[in-house]
């Protein structure tokens, strides 16, 4: 298989089976970079670890379900893709990941700790300090200066301002934004408000990022970039990402992917 | 949880957002608080205004005027006569005829008893069912039944609950200062003739001896006081505001009446001859006006003439004979009168007698009748006086209004009317002073004919007007409202008619009440008001914040995070509401000052009779409590309106509100 190849042209090799052009790519990446896959195995830091985990909701008397019986360990500096349609239960995959919903059953372990059990204010409080999230519509305060927008979890983590000034210049410079520190939103394109979102949800130096569709608002060329950041943030913050994705181009850039379907990973 | 600059960082943020909204959610609140504000600045100011004016003016002091009140259950009752009176008076007719007619024997006369006007006549309206000896009514015009009001009236005086003594006493409990007697002049307008230009018109006699037919007709005291003859003397130390300074003019003429008259009054007495023009209507050339006037006027000397009705009658006779004797001069059968005055030389001059062709058994006969009128009592002896009156002082009166102002002038009109009820006053110690007291007290102040006797009995016994003083507001205010009625209170059960005097300070009582009850209604309603408005703002507010709540959520705000940051934005709200409130109700303010400050610093000279003075009238003073009772209401508002929508919005599933894009 050639390097060269699109996802497109994948696409069509595996006769339009997804799920199978999907596993050629993992199976591709551990025959070309065993030794990341081995890192993160081998090391077997589990940052996220979720363990049976099921969720119905209830829908007029139906019950809906979610996930079902999910089991999933995503290791430190990990860059995992979850994959899947729309409905897939990706979404509610991630925000379990981040404490924003909790499953019906199972064990959610962030950070070698169960969350299942943690109070609303437990749950804030690991949000704000070991993840930082990333959202397809950006979420940034339009009357906020893009510099102070960076800074908010670190307002209810009650960081230093001077410690925030050195960080928010420190990710504006990461991100290309250095000179942008005054500017409102408004005044920003699409890519570079993901950029300051990138940077808001490192601000307080998080474990994990966990992205929902970040790109799925930009272009090809400012989501490519976009994942370029994810990946330069990595390394520079020895972060966790977890993205949630339906473009499986943007997918691929993963070290792993997760495909969905009805609540089950495949 | 998030520190507070950072909480203000955020909500000064979220103050961008609903912008049109906000704005006119704080104007709308700005403006019901904003008037409100003016309310209080300017009542406020008013009373702090008239308090200061009313200090000044009698340094500090406040003057209660205090009439008896006279139960009328002490007269007879024409419709319902009791057997007793009928009684008592067919005694005294008894008693009335048998001294007459001693009298008579004594004095050698015929004795004729059906002259004599029994107290009680017949009457065809009393109730057929009683014994046809009871079926009466009072005659009043029966010299019996005259003594008889006498003595029921001295019977009720002597121990009358509400004598000078009793009324010292109660006023103590009020912790009184001083209390004055006001003596009422028996000059009044059946008696006594202002003599313009100095000159006496004797022609009214004949048409009628009662002199009001001929010139007072109008009864205003402010106005007719002189013509009327309305006099009463007072202490001078009630008065020193209108009393003039003394000058060489005044140390002239010595042995006149002093007299303080009204602004108008001096108008209508002196405006031609001292070229004064009339009173204009604006204030500040009111002043200078009353300042002129009041040099021109100080030391001016008018007259009247006093003629009791025992004079007029025989003045009046004296006229119509001559006018027959005229008449008939050519008629035959004309028999002149015996007696046949000349009229009066000069103005209240005395009458001479021109021919008398009585004989001496006449003569005599005449002297009998007139001691056994005297013996009777019924017997008055002509009375006739020059009284000459000098200006001392004037007084700008103004007539109290007693309905509720409906704008600012008619406001003015009541904070400056002065309640003096009487239109010229008498100091008393410069009447006794210059040498007044001895030329005319008996005149002014003596015994009474008989049609005047009445007062007499009340006046011995002490039931006549007072002047209280009272050294604080709240006394007199207690004594008043506790002790009194007002005269225009038309049942009284109470023992006295008490009423500010001098100037209306009650009225900032009443002002004060006033102002309270309105804004204790107003208060809650500009709450409930402000209240909806500000809710149905924040409400929308925080809902279109929905999503910025989850999103906050989902970057790590605990839920007294977010609270933090909408209750800082609610102190922002009201902070802005507060701070447009304030301006509003300052701008009304000073608006109300610019448009009637000056006017009304003025009328307030003018009324408080104090011209070199540096006070003026402010619209403007801050009530602190009731400006803080605002402001608690305006953050208390806020913040009711906040919490309801914030406990709403942060109990939210924060995913939901973040996929509802």
């Amino acid at each position: 298989m050639s390097k060269t190849k699109t996802v497109q042209e994948l696409l069509e090799a595996f006769g339009n089976d997804k799920i199978a052009a999907i596993r050629a790519i993992q199976a591709y990446k551990l025959v070309e970079h065993p030794e990341r896959v081995s890192t993160f195995t081998q090391t077997n830091e589990k940052m996220i670890s979720l363990n049976s985990i099921s969720k119905t909701y209830d829908l007029k008397g139906n019950q809906i379900v979610a996930l079902d019986n999910v089991s999933l360990d995503i290791y430190a500096g990990e860059f995992v893709a979850i994959t899947g349609s729309s409905g897939s239960g990706k979404s509610t995959l991630l925000q379990i990941m981040g404490g924003l919903d909790k499953p019906t059953t199972g064990v959610v372990t962030i950070n070698n700790q169960d969350i299942s059990k943690f109070s609303d204010s437990q749950l804030a409080e690991m949000r704000n300090k070991t993840i930082g999230f990333v959202f397809q519509f950006f979420y940034l305060q339009p009357f906020l200066k893009l510099g102070k927008n960076i800074e908010v979890p670190s307002m209810f983590a009650r960081i230093s301002p001077s410690e925030r000034q050195v960080r928010v210049q420190e990710l504006l410079s990461a991100v290309g934004l250095e000179h942008r520190n005054d500017h409102y939103p408004r005044q920003l394109s699409g890519g570079q408000l993901q950029r300051a979102a990138i940077s808001r949800a490192l601000i307080n130096r998080p474990k994990i990022i966990l992205a929902d569709e970040p790109t799925g608002n930009l272009d090809s060329k400012n989501g490519e970039a976009i994942i370029e950041i994810f990946e330069k943030m990595r390394k520079l913050y020895n972060v966790t990402v977890v993205l949630v994705t339906h473009d499986d181009e943007i997918a691929s850039r993963a070290d792993r992917i997760i495909p969905m379907k009805d609540g089950m990973l495949l | 949880m998030i520190g507070f600059f950072d909480a203000l960082t955020l909500a000064l943020a979220k103050l961008h957002s609903r912008r049109v909204l906000l704005i006119l959610s704080i104007v709308a609140s700005g403006l019901l608080f904003g008037v409100l504000y003016a309310g209080t600045f300017i009542a406020s100011g008013v009373e702090k205004s008239m308090a200061s004016f009313t200090k000044e003016a009698h340094n500090g002091q406040y003057l209660v005027k205090a009439n008896p009140i006279i139960p009328q259950d002490i007269y007879p009752n024409n419709s319902n006569l009791s057997t007793k009176t009928i009684n008592e008076l067919r005694q005294l007719y008894a008693d009335y005829v048998a001294k007459a007619k001693q009298s008579a024997k004594e004095q050698n006369l015929p004795f004729d008893e059906s002259l004599i006007k029994a107290p009680l006549k017949p009457s065809p309206f009393t109730n057929p069912a009683l014994p046809k000896d009871e079926q009466l009514m009072l005659d009043f015009e029966s010299p019996v039944y005259s003594e008889y009001l006498q003595k029921l009236q001295k019977e009720y005086a002597q121990n009358a609950p509400n004598s000078a003594k009793h009324l010292a006493m109660i006023a103590a409990k009020y912790d009184s200062k001083a209390i004055f007697s006001t003596l009422t002049a028996q000059t009044s307008y059946t008696d006594t003739v202002y003599l313009q230009g100095g000159k006496e018109n004797l022609d009214y006699l004949l048409k009628n001896p009662e002199p009001y037919l001929n010139g007072a007709t109008t009864y205003g005291f402010a106005v007719n006081s002189v013509r009327n003859s309305d006099y009463r003397m007072m202490d001078d130390s009630l008065l020193q505001n209108w009393i003039l300074p003394n000058n060489e003019k005044r140390r002239l003429n010595g042995a006149a009446i002093p007299v303080v008259i009204t602004t108008k009054e001096a108008v209508t007495l002196f405006g031609k001859s001292m070229n004064v023009s009339n009173e204009p209507s604006d204030a500040s050339e009111k002043i200078q006006w009353i300042k002129g006037l009041r040099d021109k006027i100080n030391g001016q000397t008018y007259k009247s003439c006093f003629r009791n009705a025992a004079e007029r009658l025989q003045l009046a006779q004296a006229i119509k004979d001559l006018s027959d004797i005229k008449a008939n001069q050519n008629k035959q059968n004309y028999t002149a009168p015996k007696v046949i005055y000349n009229l009066p030389a000069e103005a209240c001059g005395k009458m001479t007698i021109k021919a008398d062709t009585r004989t001496a058994s006449e003569k005599q006969e005449e002297q009998s009748r007139i001691e056994i009128e005297k013996r009777l009592g019924a017997y008055t002896e002509p009375q006739r006086r020059l009284l000459e009156f000098q200006v001392v002082g004037i007084v700008d009166l103004n007539e109290r209004s007693f309905d509720t102002p409906r704008n600012l002038e008619e406001l003015a009109e009541n904070l400056f009317a002065n309640n003096v009820s009487a239109g010229a006053l008498i100091p008393k110690s410069l009447y006794e002073r210059n040498g007044a007291k001895e030329k005319y007290d008996d005149v002014l102040f003596g015994e009474r004919s008989r049609g005047n006797a009445s007062n007499d009995v009340y006046t011995k016994y002490g039931l006549l007007e007072h002047i209280l003083v009272f050294d604080n507001l709240p006394s007199a205010r207690q004594f008043i409202k506790n002790e009194g009625c007002s005269e225009t209170s038309p049942d009284c059960e109470k023992l006295f008619r008490l009423d500010p005097f001098g100037s209306n300070y009650l009225l900032l009582d009443d002002l004060q009440t006033m102002v309270r009850n309105t804004l204790n209604i107003a208060l809650p309603i500009a709450v409930a008001i402000a209240g909806i408005i500000m809710l149905f703002t924040m409400s929308r507010i925080i809902i279109d914040s929905r999503r910025e709540t989850a999103v906050f959520r989902a970057l790590g705000a605990k839920r007294r995070d977010i609270a933090a940051v909408y209750v800082t934005y609610s102190f922002l709200v009201s902070l802005i509401t507060l701070i447009s409130s304030l301006v509003m109700g300052i701008s009304i303010a000073v608006a109300v000052q610019i448009i009637h400050g000056h006017s009304f610093t003025e009328q307030a000279r003018v009324a408080y009779s104090i011209f070199d003075t540096s006070l003026n009238f402010s619209f403007f003073s801050i009530n602190v409590s009731l400006a803080i009772a605002y402001c608690i209401a305006i953050f208390v508002t806020g913040i009711l309106a906040t919490i309801l929508p914030l406990v709403r919005n942060v109990r939210r599933n924060p995913i939901t509100d973040m996929r509802e894009e």
